[in-house]
């Protein structure tokens, strides 16, 4: 009797999951900290000044060492939209590397939210990029973004390391 | 009895023992360095050549100056996220500039100088040291098309 009674309540809590996540979309992009343009004039590469600039990263490219960003961690910025009250929703991104050599699927730690109706939220998350690059040259980052079981978008981040 | 085969390690040991020139970081050499000073180690012919080209640009172009970016670690250390930049015979050369602001510039910019940078391809192309010049401006004559190229010469020495 009790394990029908846990049975019932995992499956109410997974069908409460995928019900809330049918009404949930998502948006993502990348963004990182860079040198402004003002910066970049005159750059000293051995003292060079901090990076402040916020700027949207649509590839990740090492051709110029200034010129166009290459960060260490990139951020993953998720906007979330929900046509109904969401309550402690686990919002969980993995990420994947496609192309060069071969580098393991991450999980991530989750952010749980809870959204109101029609009012969109962003949720960021800090990826670390640096080693996986360096050592397996991939080409392509690919973050997926779920709610329980269910792929609410992805982001592509083409990669371009230096030859 | 004595192994006749190549360690898989000899390449690297090969860089490993490498010991290159530093590109003079004095200013009055007609170039500007836009990498840290570890990253501009090259060969002696390497570094030769550069400075010469640099100077004739310098002259001939009334004080434009040449960015010079990476060319190798002084012992040939691999230099990620660079796939090659370890045998001392490859440097990184931005494109010119319309303003002549020491600052980064592509092919598609307004202040790209298509001009400068076709006199400054014409004057590597006749050192014999130059082998290949990746570069994405196909109106310019004697380079090689190659992803990522639109922002800087990928210069190739022969020795």
């Amino acid at each position: 009797m009790a394990r029908l009674i846990i049975a019932l309540l995992l499956l109410m809590t997974v069908r409460t999951a995928a019900l809330a996540a049918e009404n949930i979309s998502a948006r993502a992009h990348y963004e990182c900290i860079w040198w402004s343009t003002e910066q970049m004039a005159n750059f000293d590469p051995n003292h060079p000044p901090p990076r402040k600039t916020r700027v949207r990263l649509d590839r990740w490219e090492y051709s110029d060492p200034v010129g166009v960003p290459h960060p260490d961690t990139v951020t993953l910025v998720v906007m979330l939209t929900s046509s109904g009250v969401q309550k402690n929703l686990d919002i969980v991104v993995r990420t994947q590397w496609l192309g060069g050599r071969p580098a393991k699927a991450e999980a991530l730690t989750s952010h749980i939210v809870s959204l109101e109706a029609g009012v969109p939220k962003i949720i960021e998350f800090q990826l670390p990029v640096k080693a996986t690059i360096d050592q397996n040259h991939p080409k392509l980052l690919r973050s997926s973004i779920w709610a329980g079981a269910k792929e609410l978008s992805h982001a592509d981040l083409p990669i371009t390391v230096g030859d | 009895m004595a192994n006749v085969h190549s360690p898989p390690h000899s390449r690297h040991r090969q860089h490993a023992l490498a010991n290159f020139v530093l590109l003079p970081q004095v200013s009055g050499n007609g170039y500007y360095p836009y990498s840290s000073t570890d990253r501009q180690y090259g060969t002696q012919a390497t570094v030769d050549t550069v400075v010469k080209v640099a100077r004739s640009f310098f002259s001939a172009n009334r004080g434009l100056k040449i960015g010079i970016g990476d060319l190798c670690f002084q012992h040939g250390a691999p230099m990620p996220p660079h796939v090659s930049h370890r045998d001392g015979k490859e440097v990184d050369i931005r494109p010119m500039r319309t303003d002549r602001l020491s600052a980064p510039v592509n092919i598609h910019d307004a202040h790209y100088d298509r001009a400068a940078t076709a006199r400054l391809v014409a004057l590597l192309l006749a050192e014999p040291n130059v082998h290949r010049i990746l570069f994405n401006d196909q109106k310019i004559a004697g380079v090689m098309r190659w992803a990522g190229h639109d922002n800087h010469l990928h210069v190739k020495m022969n020795r």
